[in-house]
């Protein structure tokens, strides 16, 4: 019983709350700008993980002592803490991949969605539950952020993760398609970004059609047996 | 001064910060549509990024830089831009009740926001002096008012008009600050030969 609440939860943060679907539309971070290389994307998407997983831990042992009216400005100094941490750590064990990343990771910190993870999992509900939520907006995050590189790098540069992925394409179909140069500007990544919103909120229509369908049917048939 | 000027013209034109780099594009995307709001949070980015910058650009220079110790960096901005805000805040509640009321709703919003922090760090590995920095800083600021006006101009032609169902609300905004930016790096020529 306890592990299903867990994947429910877990379920809920991937899917239906998936950080970039609901927040981060409202609230599109220069993180995003990161996304013209699949393969610092994907080390931003972990530092992500790690730092918003380790904020609703600290906040949700914190809960008890932090003052309401500074509570957003304790959250922001919580993560400021740890992105500092990541970028040193980088800095000093992965200095190519702080070159790619180091300039935008301290954008981390503003990121509306560390701040309404901290405020959704970790004040109002039990540790375990944090660990969970953290992780699973993490995850969501990822796989936005998988999507949106794979994509630009792939036809705005022709490479996948550095391999040439479009020349294997093009010898595959005998093609001659060339890259679109413009999707690795920041203007491509607005488009790709735009284009991926629309894509997600038509999946999510036909889901909830069929949900709401169902639930209005389950709730007919109670009401006639009443 | 013809200096200050040019990197005062390139934030706002050419290396427009909120469509180049993104930084407070979650403010300038969820515009309403009236121009009136959209003035309001322009100004209050304006003012907390002036009067932050002035405070943090000297902090790092004479303090952290001579003491090695620019890992405290990202600290420092959030403190001070913390500060900053309550200070305005106090300022602007006592001696201008006016402006506050009109800036009131955005001020708490936009100290926390990437559109105050990310000039910030530009900033910081940028070599311009503090004359540079606070121009690079007031250019941010009026370039990020520039963007929100007219984004609150295209929100409302947005509005009237029939889009898909799939496209409409956040998506369409995305695909129009493309284009808005698109425009923009058209103009990444303007600003070098301005002066002969």
């Amino acid at each position: 019983m306890k592990q299903k609440t867990a994947s429910k939860i877990f379920l809920n943060g991937v899917i239906e709350n998936n950080p970039v679907v609901v927040v981060l539309f409202m609230s599109a971070s220069p993180v995003l700008t990161m996304t013209t290389l699949a393969s610092s994307s994907m080390a931003m998407a972990l530092v992500f993980l790690i730092v918003i997983l380790l904020s609703s831990i600290l906040v949700s042992l914190l809960k008890k002592i932090i003052p309401d009216s500074v509570k957003t400005w304790v959250y922001v100094l919580i993560s400021v803490g740890l992105v500092s941490i990541a970028t040193m750590v980088l800095n000093a064990y992965f200095f190519p991949v702080y070159e790619n990343i180091g300039m935008y990771l301290p954008l981390l910190v503003v990121n509306s969605v560390i701040l309404t993870c901290a405020e959704n999992f970790g004040l109002k509900s039990k540790l375990s539950d944090s660990v969970v939520g953290g992780l699973a907006m993490g995850v969501g995050f990822a796989i936005v952020m998988f999507v949106m590189s794979s994509v630009r790098e792939l036809f705005g540069l022709g490479t996948w993760f550095g391999m040439d992925a479009l020349g294997a394409i093009n010898s595959l179909l005998k093609a001659d398609i060339q890259p679109l140069r413009v999707l690795q500007t920041p203007s491509g990544g607005l488009f790709v970004y735009g284009a991926l919103g629309a894509l997600i909120t038509y999946i999510f229509s036909k889901i909830n059609k069929q949900k709401t369908e169902e639930v209005s049917g389950a709730v007919v048939g109670i009401k006639e047996e009443d | 001064m013809k200096d200050f000027f040019i990197v005062f013209l390139v934030a706002i034109v050419s290396d427009n910060y909120v469509l180049s780099r993104w930084f407070g594009l979650d403010l300038v995307i969820d515009s309403s549509g009236d121009a009136r709001p959209a003035f309001a949070v322009g100004i209050s980015v304006i003012i907390n990024l002036f009067i932050s910058t002035l405070f943090i650009w000297p902090i790092s220079r004479y303090i952290l830089e001579p003491m090695n110790m620019m890992y405290l960096y990202l600290m420092v901005c959030i403190v001070m831009m913390f500060v900053t805000s309550k200070l305005i805040w106090i300022v602007s509640k006592n001696l201008m009740p006016k402006i506050f009321g009109f800036v009131e709703a955005y001020l708490p919003v936009v100290a926390i926001s990437s559109a105050v922090l990310g000039p910030n760090l530009v900033n910081a590995i940028s070599d311009v002096g503090y004359g540079g920095a606070l121009a690079s800083s007031l250019g941010a600021g009026v370039g990020f008012l520039v963007c929100t006006l007219i984004f609150s101009g295209i929100r409302s032609r947005i509005n009237e008009s029939n889009i898909s169902k799939s496209f409409d609300g956040i998506p369409i905004s995305f695909i129009a600050a493309g284009i808005t930016a698109l425009a923009f790096s058209g103009l990444s020529g303007v600003t070098q030969n301005i002066f002969g």
